[in-house]
């Protein structure tokens, strides 16, 4: 058959609503048929080594794109997010990495993921059996996968379950405990996992997907650090050490460490403190919890009530509230955004990542700051809005370290150099995003956010604090000192920095295993984004007239679609117009487009990590074009 | 117990101590205060698949559409599916369509939408008992997968969807869960950055206050149609700073100054009246949803499960319009008051000043909304001896403005009398410790409590 008439054939059953394999299978020889159908029996049973086989034949592949469209995506969403997820255990995981491990074994293990279709998931359980029949995994590897999956044996291994009464002798929830006694939680009659028998218990648990295991565990945690936080007023050695050592919270999200790390700094700082204090000044801590003892003490500093060293005042400054006139009122904040972009970027001037980041700004981009609460970020950009936003309580942080207000911050260029050059390792990470938003609306893609992007971004940030570090010196010590002052930023800053200068090939994977675990790779993200489309596509085919007309009519649009993160698109599928759903797939069935610029970033910012390393010239010629 | 997040979070080591607010005894048949939601087992999903015929060509378009986006993805969920059966008492009428978004912990992230339609497979002779049947929901709907109901864009989907298949002259908005009004429930950093509704546990995302609003905008510049009227069936929203986000995009907003009872909104009676006066603009149905909420909260049943307590219940609706002209009057008090002449009337004004969220008199550092009715406090410092002329005028004009120009209507509930103090409208009020966060919304550029907040603050530390 000439290529006309197959394009007619195509066009026909596509009017007709016909799928196209029973054609293509009589076009193609008895092999290929064969090929397909033994393709689809290993793919379908999440066999890893038929997924990397099916993705390396790129030459059937693309006949089968040809043929079959939507069978062709189906195939490979499957065939990727089973080699994708097969990568990712196979990877070194140490024990002290469960959580991310769980984390990102929680994203893929979705009801909509193409994992399910291929029997692996929601029950996180399944990839236990699955990793006794294709992997050879050590006894080590497979216990930590069970502990990652929150298998119930694994979590509650060692502990006990004691019914508890109430006064009308009615259980009403369970302790669970360990064997020295220190209760691991309650669960009470009231919250979802609670049955009368533990049995009952462990069979509900079983349908649980990893999400909400992990959801579950982490509101049982979060509670308890809550607790503290809100009612204790302690912070003596054996304090920190109960709440250091309490089991339970060992299951807090990535946040909640973050809050139980400063809860414990905020306690060690009040008790060296107190060392300084008179008997009357801790009467009037006694009853306040950590925080607000922290607060007290740093107008005490203030006021010079307290006789201590600058460091005890500096830790104190550190981890305590801001004080009302270090807060930044909505007019100080419009004045400190409009001066703080031009300071930024005068800053990075002048380095290989400062120059790409005035490359793009001066190629009509646009600078557009915000200071707001970051949702525990240190700064962020917003594609929806086109703002890059800095994390107000980041900056509070560095006044209170630096003992000044904000009137005197705004009233002054010199301060505003100064927080510019601070700050400036967050515009070249997201200024990078930002970048790479402008690469995909001019490339016309949908571009989710992936992992990817993290590695890229990580590197412009490490690249450019690695060569401001050699060659700034104010720099330099403002982070080194900045480090006792600030809640983490300039370490990490410096952190990053270090592991990057070591091996980008390292600091790759940390950037995925340690730093965003729970952000999907290209891959993960492609495959659900592309699995759902194809269904979605699919049952068009058995739509009314009228409702697929009302869809065209009426639907959301390709612009739209393509502004929209991977969560709002797949909970938008049935609303958008069926070619802009076409574009989406066929943006993601050709991943090379994606692979190229990602490859191409690494690149570059791998040849100018040695560059900087050996302080030689660098030519602008390198900068690639966005 | 109410539909307050912070308190839901504290749950753990509260449940377990059996101690203050979490003892609140609402506890109507099967209301419970849980973790994660506890959704019956044996309660049906809503019907997949069988979704109501939309709306083709020429359809009617009804006097008002109601949209409730209920996010029951925590230990709501069972009260989302009582308030959908109380909906399908009354149902969509040619009057009223009535549209749900329901998410359920462990729905697998596959939220549905509904028409509402009435439960007729019970004799219903009485509206308020009729549907007997408080787990099984009727009315089919459609699955909507990867449902993110913590996201003022889906909400926003939601919206646009509702108002595109049942078109009506007027638009009700109501968003369903836990409300956290301007309250600090500790986020990394205990910044103050998790102020909000609609907290999603599944997708661990919520509804920023400022959100509302985008969505609001976003729904009105899709379907050029305005939501006339904003409810939040959630605890601790109805406060200054967290309305004056909205006051560009909808009308009415109604809502809460207190904690909500699991019981939300009586939703039964409110359309049953709805359909009776359809005709009525969204005033009318800000006064319909506040008498109705009251009546339910004052009845016998309700009633006995409050006697004893403290506690009680709030409701008032507010006229967006006036929100301006609000700022303006306060603005004029604020720089009357802040004279140091009248430090030790507004310190004694304040320490009396009714406090909500049930009294509660935490720490500023966590989950305590340090909220407390603006009216009050003016009273109080109105009655004040010693307070100036001038401040006193300025008073009495705040005041006046408040129950004559801002608030269409107001009710209270409970055996504890001092609720008689509240007004409808609260207002950001810490102790000891500013949130920072306060300074990023509206409210706070416009007006001058923000300064006014940390001018008290700071003579307190001084």
């Amino acid at each position: 058959m000439g290529m006309k008439t197959l394009r007619t054939v195509k066009l026909f059953a596509l009017a007709s609503g016909v799928g196209l394999y029973s054609l293509c299978a009589l076009e193609a020889a008895s092999d290929q048929a064969s090929l397909i159908k033994d393709y689809e029996e290993r793919i379908n049973s999440a066999d890893p080594a038929a997924a990397d086989r099916f993705l390396k034949d790129t030459v059937f592949l693309d006949k089968l794109a040809v043929y079959n469209p939507v069978k062709a995506a189906d195939l490979k969403a499957k065939a990727v997010a089973v080699a994708e997820y097969s990568s990712l255990l196979d990877r070194n995981w140490p024990d002290s990495r469960e959580r991310n491990l769980s984390e990102a074994m929680a994203l893929r293990l979705t009801a909509q993921s193409p994992l399910a279709k291929v029997g692996l998931a929601p029950e996180p359980e399944k990839t236990l059996a699955w990793a006794a029949k294709y992997k050879k995994y050590s006894a080590s590897k497979k216990a930590l996968l069970e502990k990652a999956a929150r298998n119930w044996d694994a979590v509650f291994k060692g502990l006990s379950f004691w019914p508890r009464f109430n006064l009308s002798g009615v259980m009403d929830s369970w302790e669970v405990s360990g064997s020295t006694g220190p209760y691991f939680m309650f669960i009470d009659d009231r919250e979802v996992v609670f049955k009368n028998t533990e049995a009952e218990m462990k069979a509900f648990w079983a349908t649980m997907t990893l999400q909400e295991r992990n959801n579950y565990l982490n509101y049982k945690a979060d509670s308890r650090l809550n607790s503290y936080i809100e009612n204790s007023t302690r912070s003596d050695f054996s304090k920190v050490s109960l709440v250091g050592s309490t089991e339970i919270l060992r299951y807090l999200d990535g946040p909640g460490q973050g809050r139980l790390q400063k809860y414990i700094a905020q306690m060690n700082s009040v008790e060296i403190a107190k060392t300084n204090l008179e008997p009357s000044q801790l009467d009037k801590l006694s009853q306040q919890p950590i925080d607000q003892q922290l607060y007290l003490l740093g107008n005490a500093f203030d006021k010079s009530e307290i006789q201590g060293s600058a460091e005890v005042e500096r830790g104190v400054d550190k981890l305590r509230p801001s004080k009302p006139g270090e807060t930044i009122s909505a007019q100080n904040n419009w004045l400190l955004v409009s001066m703080l972009g031009p300071a930024m970027l005068a800053e990075v001037k002048g380095t290989v990542a400062g120059e790409k980041l005035a490359g793009f700004y001066a190629s009509g981009a646009k600078l557009d700051l915000a200071i707001e609460s970051c949702q525990g970020c240190y700064a962020k950009y917003e594609p929806s809005s086109g703002k890059l936003i800095f994390d107000s309580e980041l900056i509070q942080q560095y006044m209170r370290a630096n003992n000044i207000t904000t009137e005197i911050l705004v009233g002054s260029r010199e301060q505003i150099s100064l927080l510019g050059k601070y700050l400036a390792p967050m515009l070249a990470h997201e200024g990078t995003h930002q970048m790479q938003h402008a690469w995909a609306d001019k490339a016309g893609v949908y571009k989710p956010y992936v992992q990817e992007d993290e590695v890229e971004a990580n590197s412009m940030e490490a690249l450019y604090t690695m060569e401001k570090l050699k060659t700034d010196p104010g720099f330099k010590s403002m982070m080194t000192q900045m480090r006792y002052s600030s809640i983490g930023y300039a370490d990490k800053r410096l952190e990053l920095a270090a592991a990057f200068s070591v091996n980008t090939n390292e600091f790759n994977n940390r950037v995925r295993q340690v730093y965003y675990p729970g952000l999907p790779s290209f891959d993960a993200a492609s495959s659900q984004i592309l699995s759902a489309v194809s269904d979605e596509l699919s049952r068009r085919n058995y739509l009314a007239a009228a409702d697929l007309a009302e869809i065209e009519g009426t639907g959301i649009g390709l612009e739209e679609a393509l502004g929209m993160t991977t969560q709002e698109l797949s909970g938008s599928l049935g609303e958008i117009k069926t070619a802009a759903l076409k574009k989406i797939q066929d943006d993601l069935l050709h991943s090379n487009l994606y692979q190229d610029h990602y490859r191409s970033a690494g690149d570059w910012t791998g040849s100018m990590q040695k560059a900087v390393k050996k302080g030689g010239k660098r030519s602008k010629s390198v900068v690639p074009a966005l | 117990m109410g539909k307050n997040l912070v308190l839901a979070a504290m749950a753990v080591a509260v449940l377990a101590l059996r101690l203050g607010a979490q003892d609140i005894p609402f506890n109507l048949p099967g209301r419970g205060f849980s973790s994660l939601g506890s959704v019956p087992v044996s309660a049906p999903a809503p019907v997949e698949s069988a979704a109501p015929a939309p709306a083709k060509t020429a359809v009617p378009e009804r006097e008002w559409l109601v949209m409730v986006f209920i996010n029951g993805r925590n230990n709501l969920a069972p009260d989302a599916v009582k308030d959908v059966n109380e909906m399908e008492m009354v149902g969509s009428t040619d009057k009223v369509a009535v549209t749900v978004e329901m998410g359920l912990f462990h729905d697998r992230g596959n939220s549905s939408r509904f028409l509402i339609q009435k439960d007729t497979r019970f004799p219903v002779s009485d509206m308020v008992v009729g549907d007997t049947d408080s787990v099984h929901i009727i009315s089919g709907g459609i699955k909507v997968p990867n449902a993110d109901m913590g996201s003022w864009k889906h909400f926003a989907d939601f919206a646009k969807w509702s108002i595109k298949r049942y078109p009506a002259k007027k638009v009700l908005a109501v968003l369903w869960n836990h409300g956290s009004g301007r309250v600090d429930i500790g986020g990394p950093d205990n910044s103050g950055s998790e102020l909000g509704i609609s907290y999603d546990d599944t997708t661990r995302n919520f509804i920023r206050n400022r959100q509302v609003g985008m969505a609001l905008a976003e729904i009105r510049r899709v379907t050029g149609r305005k939501v006339d009227v904003y409810a939040a069936d959630a605890c601790l929203m109805q406060m200054a700073s967290v309305v004056y986000e909205l006051k560009d995009h909808t009308d009415v907003v109604v809502g809460s100054e207190e904690i909500v009872p699991n019981t939300g909104l009586p939703y039964n009676t409110i359309l049953q009246a709805l359909n009776s006066n359809s005709e009525t603009d969204a005033e009318g149905l800000g006064r319909i949803i506040v008498e109705k909420s009251h009546d339910f909260y004052s009845s016998p049943a309700a009633q006995s499960t409050l006697l004893n307590t403290d506690y009680g219940t709030t409701v008032s609706a507010i006229r967006t319009s006036q929100l301006g002209g609000f700022v303006q009057v306060l603005n004029a008090w604020v720089a009357e008051a802040i004279h140091p002449e009248n430090a030790a009337i507004l310190k004694s004004a304040f320490s009396s000043t009714f406090l909500l969220e049930y009294g509660k008199d935490g720490p500023d550092n966590g989950s305590n909304a340090r909220t407390r009715d603006l009216y009050d406090f003016i009273t109080l410092v109105n009655s004040d001896p010693a307070v100036s002329p001038a401040l006193k005028t300025r008073g009495q004009a705040l005041r006046n403005f408040i129950v004559d120009r801002l608030v269409i209507a107001n009710a209270i509930t409970g055996p504890y009398p001092d609720y008689v103090r509240v007004k409808g409208l609260a207002i950001y009020f810490p102790q000891m410790i500013y949130d920072p966060s306060y300074d990023e919304t509206r409210f706070a550029a416009d007006s001058l409590w923000d300064d006014f907040v940390k001018l008290l603050l700071a003579r307190e530390q001084q």
